[in-house]
């Protein structure tokens, strides 16, 4: 009814909590990105955390602190999603990428737009060839291996061009932010 | 304390991290860097989100970005999404609505990509849902809703979606299973198909724009053109109208132009494959729903074919394949259910056995009868039930086949020819005449 609604205690804590959650999403995309080096694994890995913090947000004791949870709850979607990997195990332990939590403020906004947008005017300024690598690598999502089976070259080759394009454009975003043109 | 040359070291390790699998010493020295060294972990720190900007930003067409105003109260809309998880988390335990709802209010002023396309059909079995991942969010989506540059739509089985483009006739389908995304890249159309199976009509594109659409190992280019993409052990393409530019990521260096009526598989060491094909669809010359002897009175419905183990009810569909022109490379049963019971929870093991064609039905379902296929798990009322059958099993002339159903499964209803939807044998014959390889 206008002017007479009620507020049920359950949805304010529920809204309590996914506020505070996406206040540390940002840091937690790090630290699972950091884990999984995979983009669409960490999108689903996020959604999954999310799930969990919203339907067990009634059992959640509102006098502890929640980033701990929000971070367990990450911890052991991470470890299932590399259980379902397969052979492939974690290069560093995830005790030591937890460490580095507070450094993925790096991943918050409002710099990370600008450097989006800086990283975007610089991709434009490529050249034709790193460019066709840098897409084959991150818009099909292709591995150094397959990318050298494409463009018929050395994965060696293709290792060296990556890091050096990579390097190219840290510059370029960095001089562009300096600037204040991105 | 780190030297110079440790730290130059420490911070090449942490590039490298990014971009290969370390050896088990490199993943040993860089997680000693990272416990010790605050400027390794900053540094580390910083790698990591110019790489996932990098996936991001070709995942997100930045010139087709809109910002949505914040807006000032969350909590009605988070009953919402608690209670579609609850329904959700109930009947699938994985899909579910979290932030943006296309037509709901949007929590967070995060741009979101332009839409490319709109969802004009969609199916899926109660408590399932299709969903979109993008940029961190997810939605379910509906009939309706808008896909958006960058989606990534996941299926749960069963599902059939329609997706149209913008402005223009160019129409997605996808199956069950399937995972697909969707980007405009400066106007140019990618689809990523990662799993499942996609059928595409692409209206004319603009020459310099052509429409990509890509798998693991291959990757079509088209201009304007009708034609079917599979992913699994190799990408087939089976192009029915136009051509198709295919090219694969592993094996042979080259391009192929697939004209329509021609199907090609990438595979990964093996050479090219370009064969010319034809699709056959079939509709059964007779269909009924048969008893055994002395199990209780049915009375037909010519509308229907019903499997129900309690009352030994099975259907009966009798296909006339004629002469087979070549190879069949791919063979579907596809049945529309109409009605069921749903005692069961809605599942049962549904089975398909292939029958002499000459076989005496006077005394009752005869023997011998071989099983060609099986479906196991949930079935819906308009849902399509698809039987793979293996083609060694279908030779020229008249294809009898009997459908069952497991004790402890529900009756189903089934459209018969005179129903809604007929069922259809869908052939997929490699020709013999005009076939060659590459």
């Amino acid at each position: 009814m206008i002017g007479n609604e009620t507020v049920d205690p359950a949805n304010t804590q529920l809204e309590a909590l996914m506020r505070q959650y996406y206040a540390a999403q940002d840091r937690l995309r790090g630290y699972v990105f950091s884990a999984t080096r995979d983009y669409h694994a960490t999108e689903d890995i996020l959604q999954e955390v999310a799930i969990a913090v919203a339907t067990q947000a009634s059992s959640f004791d509102p006098e502890r602190p929640a980033q701990p949870w929000f971070i367990g709850i990450a911890r052991n979607q991470l470890l299932r999603w590399f259980r379902e990997q397969g052979g492939r195990g974690l290069a560093v332990s995830i005790d030591v990428l937890e460490g580095c939590l507070p450094e993925y403020a790096a991943f918050s906004e409002p710099a990370l737009s600008s450097r989006q947008v800086a990283l975007k005017r610089c991709l434009g300024r490529l050249p034709g060839g790193q460019r066709r690598i840098i897409r084959l690598r991150y818009e099909d999502g292709l591995n150094c291996n397959q990318i050298a089976s494409r463009v018929n070259r050395s994965i060696q080759s293709i290792y060296a061009t990556l890091k050096r394009v990579k390097r190219a454009l840290k510059e370029c975003i960095e001089a562009r932010i300096m600037q204040g043109e991105a | 304390m780190i030297t110079d040359a440790e730290r130059t070291h420490l911070d090449a390790l942490a590039q490298e991290y990014f971009l290969r699998e370390l050896t088990p010493e490199e993943g040993v020295a860089l997680e000693k860097g990272l416990s010790s060294d605050p400027a390794l972990r900053e540094h580390f720190a910083r790698l990591s989100r110019d790489e996932w900007l990098l996936h991001r930003i070709h995942r997100v067409n930045l010139d087709n970005l809109v910002s949505f105003k914040p807006r000032p109260r969350i909590a009605a809309r988070w009953v919402g999404v608690a209670a579609s998880l609850v329904l959700l988390l109930g009947g699938v335990g994985g899909f579910l609505l979290m932030r943006a709802s296309e037509d709901s209010p949007v929590v967070a002023s995060e741009p979101a990509a332009a839409s490319v396309a709109m969802v004009t059909e969609l199916f899926v079995l109660p408590g399932d849902a299709v969903t979109a991942v993008n940029g961190g969010e997810v939605r379910v989506i509906e009939a309706g809703s808008k896909v958006r540059s960058g989606d990534r739509i996941v299926t749960p089985p069963s599902t059939r979606l329609s997706l149209h483009y913008e402005r223009e006739a160019t129409t997605l389908r996808l199956g069950g299973s399937a995972i697909v995304e969707l980007s405009d890249q400066a106007g140019a159309k990618h689809v990523r198909l990662w799993k499942g199976r996609l059928v595409a009509q692409v209206d004319t594109q603009p020459p310099s724009k052509p429409m990509r659409i890509s798998t693991d190992d291959a990757e079509a280019v088209v201009l304007g053109t009708a034609f079917e993409l599979q992913t699994g052990e190799a990408t087939r393409l089976a192009v029915t109208r136009g051509k198709v530019q295919f090219s694969s990521v592993e094996g042979p260096d080259q391009v192929l132009v697939v004209e329509g009526g021609h199907m090609a598989e990438a595979f990964k060491e093996d050479a090219w494959q370009v064969e010319p094909f034809q699709i056959t669809r079939l509709r059964p010359v007779s269909d009924t729903t048969v008893n055994q002897p002395g199990s209780p009175e049915h009375t037909a419905d010519e509308h229907f074919i019903v499997v129900d183990p309690a009352r030994e009810l099975m259907g009966l569909m009798t296909f006339n394949v004629g002469r087979i022109p070549g190879e069949i490379r791919e063979a579907k049963l596809r049945l529309r259910v109409m009605q069921m019971d749903t005692e069961h929870g809605g599942e049962g093991d549904v089975r398909l056995f292939r029958m002499p064609p000459d076989a005496d039905w006077s005394t009752g379902v005869p023997a011998p009868r071989t099983e060609i296929s099986h479906h196991k798990g949930r079935v819906g009322a308009g849902m399509d039930l698809e039987f793979n059958i293996p083609p060694d099993e279908i030779g020229d002339g008249t294809f009898p086949l009997l459908l069952t159903l497991d004790q402890d499964g529900n009756d189903f209803w089934f459209s018969s020819s005179e129903g809604a939807i007929a069922p259809e044998l869908m052939l997929k014959i490699v020709l013999n005449e005009g076939g060659h390889d590459r």
